[in-house]
C-alpha cells in the first residue's frame, strides 16, 4: 500500500492511499461504458428533431457527442471534486498532489492529455482504448501517475470516507489493571535523565530514520527495558509500539 | 500519552466532526449556518492537532487511521475550489487571454513556421509532380475536388437555417478536436504536434496549387479565407501550446522536471483555452460566409468579410490587455501564476511597439 503524504496549512501530515492501476482501469471501464450510452442517448435525441426541422438534429447530435467526448471526464471530475460516476463506484478519487480536489484548470489539463496517454492509437481520437504510452508512464513512477496526471500535478487515491466509522476505534472501556501503570511508572523513574531523554528523542524523531536503523534502535532500547527494569512488552506487538508506550507514559509524567 | 484517556477525552469532538462532515459532504458548507461553520473551522483544527499528536506516539493504531481519514475529509472541504466568477471570466476573455497571446508568442511562432514549411513542401511538390504527390500527400478525397465545375455551384440554392446550423456545429467539433489534439501531443516532446502542423501545412498548400491550376485562386480565398483568418490563427495557438509543453517536459528549471511540467501544463492549457472561442466564431464563419453558393454571396464580399475578421483578431491579441499588466485580477479558475522573472522577456521587449 502506498501513501501519499500531504502537509496541511496547519503544518499537520496526513495520508492518502494511491489508487492502484486495477482498479482505476475498472473505473474507467464502467465511465467508458457510460459515454457510450450517452453517444446512443444524444443520437436517440437528435433524430426527432431532424424529423421537425431539417438539419437542427444532427447538429445538436455533433454538438451532444462534442461534449460528451471530450466533456464528460472534465466535467465530472471538475464539478464532483474530482470523481467521475465510475470513480464514484470503484471509490477512487482524482486530488491535485497538495490535497485539494482538482481546479477546472487541472481537470481539463488531466483529461484533454488523454490524447497523449493514449498513444500509439489515435485511430480513435477520443475514447482511448489502449492507454500504451499512459500505463508505461503510470507504471514507471511511484504514484502511479500517468502523463496527463504528471502536467495538471495532479494523482488518483481511494476515497475513505465512511469505510471506518468511530466504532472501529479499539474498545476503550477495558481498562488496564490499574496498579500496572503506576508500577511502570515507578521502575522508570529509575532511568536516569539521559536516558528519558533519549528514549523520546527516539520516538519524536523515528519518521526521520531509515526503516533498519529505525528498528535496531527500538529493539535495543526495548531490550534493555525489558532486562534492567524487567518490565514485559504485555499487549505491544512490537519493540516500537512498546518504547512508544513507555514514551507516552514518560512525558505524561513529565507534565 | 495515555491512548485510553485520550480517545475518551477526544471522542465527542470527532464525533461531532463526523457528523458536520456528513452533511457537508453531501451539499457542500452552505448547509452549516454561522455558528456550525465557525465551530467546523474548530473542530478540523483540533483533530489535525490531535492527529498530530496520535502520530508521534502511536505508530500505525486504528486511532490514527481513523483520525487521518477525518483531517483529509475536512481539509478537501475547507481547502476546496473557489467559485468560478463569470465576470471575472468574461475580463480574461477580453483583457487577460491576449497577454498570454503574447506572453508564448514565440512558441505560437515557432508553429507558424512549421505549419508555412508545410505548405510551401506541399505547394511546390504539388505544383511540379502532382499525380505522385497527390497520392502520397492529400487523403483520398482531395481528388473528389474539382475546382473547373465550381460554375454550376452559383445555381445551387443557399442553405436552409438548418443545415447552416448543423454544418457549424460540424465543423467546430471537428475543428476544436483537431486543435485539442495538436495540442495534447505536445507531450510527445513536442513531435506529435510538429507532425501535424505541418500535413495540414501541406494539405493547405497542396490544395492552392489545384485551385490556382484551375485559375480560380480568387475564389480558393475566398472559401478559406472568411474563416481561415481566426481558424488558422487557432491551429498555431494550439501548436504553440503544444510546445509549451514540450517545453516543461524538456526543461528542468528553476524547479525540478515535475514541478516544472505542471507549472507549464497549467500555462498551455490557458493558451490552448483561446481556440474555443475563436473556433466558434470560425465555425459560424465557414458554414455561414464561406461555403455559400457564389451566386448568393460573391468572391468580393467574402474577401471583404476576411479582411474584417483579421482586423479584428489582429485588434484582439496585439492591443487589448496591455494596461495594468501586474494588476490582471485571476479568474477564480487560476491559482498563483509564475514568479516575474520567469515570464518570457517576449512581452516585455513587445510592449515597447504599438503602444
Amino acid at each position: 500500500m502506498l501513501l501519499h503524504e500531504v502537509v496541511t496549512s496547519e503544518k499537520v501530515p496526513f495520508t492518502y492511499r494511491v489508487a492502484g492501476l486495477g482498479s482505476r482501469f475498472l473505473a474507467w471501464l464502467l465511465d467508458i461504458g457510460i459515454v457510450l450510452l450517452l453517444l446512443v442517448v444524444a443520437v436517440l435525441l437528435g433524430t426527432p428533431l431532424d424529423i421537425a426541422r431539417e438539419g437542427v438534429g444532427t447538429a445538436v447530435v455533433f454538438a451532444l457527442m462534442f461534449v460528451v467526448l471530450w466533456g464528460y471526464f472534465l466535467l465530472f471530475e471538475w464539478l464532483w471534486s474530482g470523481q467521475t460516476l465510475g470513480k464514484r463506484i470503484m471509490g477512487i478519487r482524482v486530488i491535485h498532489l497538495r490535497g485539494t480536489s482538482p481546479s477546472f484548470f487541472q481537470s481539463a489539463a488531466r483529461n484533454l492529455l488523454r490524447v497523449a496517454d493514449g498513444l500509439p492509437t489515435l485511430l480513435v481520437p477520443h475514447v482511448q482504448i489502449l492507454y500504451g504510452l499512459g500505463f508505461a508512464v503510470a507504471a514507471s513512477n511511484r504514484e502511479g501517475r500517468r502523463l496527463g496526471d504528471l502536467a495538471a500535478g495532479t494523482l488518483v487515491v481511494h476515497v475513505e470516507g465512511d469505510k471506518r466509522p468511530i466504532r472501529t476505534l479499539p474498545d476503550v472501556t477495558k481498562e488496564p489493571p490499574p496498579g500496572r501503570e503506576t508500577l511502570v511508572r515507578q521502575r522508570l523513574g529509575q532511568l536516569s535523565r539521559e536516558q528519558k531523554q533519549t528514549i523520546i528523542d527516539l520516538c519524536l524523531r523515528r519518521d526521520q530514520l531509515r526503516i533498519s536503523e529505525r528498528a535496531r534502535l527500538f529493539e535495543r532500547i526495548s531490550r534493555f527495558c525489558q532486562q534492567r527494569l524487567d518490565l514485559a512488552p504485555e499487549e505491544c506487538q512490537s519493540d516500537e509500539r512498546f518504547v512508544l508506550k513507555l514514551a507516552g507514559i514518560l512525558t505524561t509524567d513529565a507534565r | 500519552m495515555d491512548l485510553t484517556s485520550f480517545i475518551q477525552q477526544r471522542r465527542p469532538d470527532w464525533r461531532r466532526l463526523e457528523d458536520l462532515l456528513r452533511r457537508v459532504e453531501g451539499s457542500g458548507l452552505r448547509a452549516l449556518d454561522n455558528a456550525e461553520a465557525v465551530e467546523f473551522g474548530r473542530l478540523y483544527r483540533r483533530s489535525a492537532s490531535d492527529l498530530n499528536q496520535a502520530q508521534t506516539f502511536v505508530s500505525g493504531d486504528s486511532t490514527v487511521a481513523y483520525l487521518n481519514d477525518l483531517v483529509a475529509r475536512s481539509y478537501l472541504v475547507i481547502y476546496g475550489r473557489s467559485k468560478t466568477d463569470v465576470r471575472a471570466l468574461l475580463r480574461h476573455l477580453f483583457w487577460g487571454y491576449p497577454a498570454v497571446f503574447r506572453r508564448y508568442s514565440r512558441h505560437v511562432l515557432l508553429a507558424v513556421a512549421i505549419f508555412l514549411a508545410g505548405a510551401v513542401f506541399g505547394y511546390v511538390a504539388l505544383y511540379f509532380d502532382s499525380d505522385v504527390a497527390k497520392a502520397f500527400l492529400l487523403p483520398n478525397t482531395a481528388s473528389m475536388i474539382r475546382p473547373g465545375e465550381e460554375e454550376d455551384a452559383d445555381l445551387t440554392p443557399p442553405m436552409s437555417s438548418g443545415q447552416i446550423g448543423l454544418m457549424t456545429s460540424f465543423y467546430f467539433a471537428n475543428n476544436t478536436s483537431v486543435c485539442l489534439i495538436t495540442f495534447a501531443l505536445g507531450m510527445t516532446f513536442g513531435v506529435g504536434t510538429a507532425y501535424l502542423l505541418f500535413t495540414n501545412g501541406i494539405l493547405l498548400g497542396g490544395l492552392a496549387v489545384i485551385f490556382v491550376r484551375a485559375g480560380q485562386f480568387t475564389s480558393f480565398c475566398a472559401e478559406v479565407l472568411p474563416h481561415g483568418m481566426v481558424e488558422i490563427p487557432a491551429v498555431f495557438i494550439s501548436g504553440g501550446a503544444g510546445f509549451l509543453l514540450a517545453q516543461g517536459m524538456l526543461r528542468a528549471r528553476p524547479w525540478p522536471r515535475l514541478q516544472e511540467l505542471a507549472r507549464t501544463g497549467k500555462e498551455a492549457l490557458l493558451l490552448v483555452s483561446g481556440c474555443v472561442p475563436l473556433l466558434a466564431a470560425a465555425a459560424i464563419l465557414e458554414a455561414g460566409v464561406a461555403r455559400a453558393p457564389q451566386g448568393f454571396l460573391t468572391n468580393a464580399f467574402k474577401l471583404a468579410v476576411a479582411a474584417v475578421v483579421a482586423l479584428l483578431f489582429a485588434t484582439y491579441v496585439l492591443l487589448l490587455g496591455w494596461r495594468k499588466p501586474g494588476q490582471q485580477k485571476g479568474t477564480g479558475l487560476l491559482e498563483s501564476q509564475a514568479p516575474s522573472s520567469f515570464v518570457d522577456s517576449g512581452s516585455v521587449e513587445a510592449a515597447d511597439a504599438p503602444a
